[in-house]
């Protein structure tokens, strides 16, 4: 159960409070969906996990009980590893090269690639769906925009972390790959990798998440197990939208319809 | 391993060839035997005179040419890597503009420092305030440190053209316009010194950072999670070339192009991972300063050019290539 542990944490940036003492638990091997409306704090809070953030961080990141905000910055990179939503090279890089730079954390500057590294990077593209002998050599910018998102997925498994952290994973995907990049995830926890993702759609999140924390304005108003925590009360609250509980045909999980609340 | 062995011929054998390309006829054996014999190998069969061309004229120029090369080269290659912009280049945060201003300083108005020690403070003053102006309207970007660097740039270039403007008259022009523009007329051994202590002192210390450079390909968020102290990694990098630019324009004025194109002609070599780039581009930055010196002392003998004629030509169009490669790559 220990997985992730945040207490307390408040992020000041450009002196703007973006996080006020945010604390939840996201529990071992099982994916944590991170939810909210535009602007509520969820890429400044996987930031500030990952270590990456640019903002006056206060407050306790504890992974399986260590402090993450105190690791060392090698030994957290070769745990914990971050997709970021949009993320660019201006180099030429190979499929095979943006992925081995996961890599990086676990060779230090002057470690030398090894055979077991080229098969990590190898078995990475091909878990992030992405066929090698198809992919591998090819450049990064001649990808669609949902390859290129699963480039930096496998390049984030290359790290091999026990924590995955992850920006919109299924911004640019269309309908199908969000399903295939879902299951991917769900998949991860049974080689116990816990994740956790900031998930745009709602459906999505209900649908895939084992866990679900609500991010609002910077602070945490609900979090739990997504089938306790998700209630029309909380989505009309946070969303400003009207949900209406659906039976799933052939499953026990929840579906939502949603529509407008009433201007009233 | 077969790159650096290619590139390391290229550049011995550049710097023998380019010794005996002059107005006096002096053979390559004659290089050698001029060579070994200062370094206390064997007895020289030149004469005072002609010795003295190799050992005194030609071979500390050629000396200053590599050195130089090497060194825009390599501060070249790690501009782009830590602003993340392909078109960077030492003269890109105010570098070069600053060392000039520093050695103007020194040259017109007389202020009492080491020649390179004036144009390292005036790169790291105008390092200082590229930062300071990218960072006063919010978070230090690059793009915005691009922008800052440009105004540090003309600024820079302002006070140094009035500088000039007030001070220098007569013939005198003429040689600080040419030193301005880039040139090793006046290279000497000190020259060859001051190149190589450079490149000992940062260059051979940036040479091994490629791993470090490779982790910046995606940005800041995804070097910090890759385990890189992002700040103080971009803060040692920056003043790395900032030490190699001031140096470099301390001896031969500020050369451009040289750190912009050949990273690039590099790449297409190795491709862009920066462990085999950082050395091979300083190689071939070495060996390519080496031939646009020859070229301009050559071309229109007796009459020299000043050598950044030479590589601004070659290097316009090239930069004019990598932007239409950049329009329709976006």
């Amino acid at each position: 159960m220990n997985g992730l542990e945040a207490v307390g944490v408040s992020v000041e940036i450009e002196r703007k409070q973006i996080l006020d003492g945010v604390s939840f638990n996201a529990p071992s091997g099982e994916l944590t969906a991170l939810i909210g409306p535009n602007g509520a704090g969820k890429s400044t809070l996987l930031h500030t996990i990952a270590g990456a953030s640019v903002g006056r961080v206060s407050g306790q990141v504890l992974f399986e009980g260590e402090d993450l905000l105190r690791m060392p910055r090698r030994r957290r990179a070769q745990r914990i590893a971050l997709v970021e939503q949009e993320a660019h090279t201006e180099l030429a890089l190979s499929v095979q090269e943006a992925v081995s730079l996961g890599r990086i954390p676990h060779l230090g500057p002057f470690g030398t690639e090894t055979e077991k590294d080229t098969d990590l990077v190898f078995q990475s593209i091909a878990a992030a769906g992405l066929s090698t002998s198809e992919f591998a050599g090819r450049e990064i910018a001649g990808l669609s925009g949902g390859e290129k998102q699963r480039v930096l997925l496998a390049k984030a498994l290359a790290q091999e972390p026990e924590l995955l952290l992850l920006d919109e994973p299924t911004n640019h995907l269309d309908i199908a790959a969000q399903l295939s990049v879902l299951n991917l995830l769900r998949r991860l926890g049974d080689s116990k990798i816990t994740s956790i993702a900031a998930i745009h759609d709602l459906g999505l999140a209900v649908a895939y998440a084992d866990q679900v924390v609500v991010l609002f304005s910077g602070k945490v108003v609900a979090s739990g197990p997504v089938e306790s925590t998700i209630t029309p009360d909380l989505i009309a609250d946070v969303f400003r939208v009207r949900a209406q509980v659906l039976k799933d045909p052939d499953g026990n999980r929840k579906v939502f319809a949603l529509s407008p609340l009433d201007q009233d | 391993m077969g790159a650096y062995l290619l590139l390391s011929t290229l550049l011995l054998g550049s710097i023998v060839f380019a010794v005996t390309i002059g107005p006096a006829n002096i053979s390559a054996a004659e290089v050698w035997t001029s060579i070994l014999h200062h370094l206390g190998i064997g007895e020289s069969s030149l004469s005072v005179l002609r010795d003295g061309i190799v050992w005194q004229l030609r071979l500390p120029r050629v000396l200053t040419a590599a050195a130089v090369g090497a060194g825009l080269a390599l501060a070249g290659v790690v501009m782009q890597a830590v602003t993340r912009n392909p078109l960077a280049d030492p003269y890109l945060l105010g570098l070069s503009s600053g060392a000039s201003l520093g050695a103007v300083a020194v040259l017109l108005i007389g202020v009492s420092l080491l020649l390179p020690v004036a144009a390292f403070i005036g790169a790291m003053i105008a390092l200082a305030l590229t930062l300071l102006l990218a960072g006063a309207f919010g978070r230090i970007t690059p793009g915005r440190t691009v922008l800052a660097g440009i105004a540090v740039s003309a600024l820079a270039g302002a006070v140094t053209s009035l500088v000039i403007f007030w001070t220098v008259t007569g013939d005198s022009y003429r040689e600080i316009l040419g030193w301005l523009l880039g040139s090793l007329a006046s290279a000497r051994w000190s020259s060859v010194w001051i190149g190589l202590a450079a490149i000992a002192v940062a260059g051979i210390p940036v040479m091994l950072t490629g791993r470090l450079l490779d982790s910046f390909a995606f940005g800041d968020t995804s070097a910090a999670t890759l385990g890189v102290n992002v700040q103080a990694a971009r803060w040692s990098l920056l003043t790395a070339s900032a030490v190699l630019t001031a140096a470099m324009v301390s001896v031969s004025g500020s050369i451009g192009f040289v750190g912009l194109i050949l990273p690039h002609a590099v790449r297409l070599l190795t491709g862009p991972r920066h462990r085999l780039l950082l050395p091979l581009s300083a190689l071939l930055g070495a060996s390519f300063l080496i031939w646009a010196d020859t070229a301009a002392r050559s071309m229109f003998d007796p009459r020299e050019l000043p050598v950044g004629i030479v590589t601004a030509i070659f290097g316009a169009p090239v930069f004019a290539l990598l932007l239409a490669a950049r329009r329709t790559e976006t």
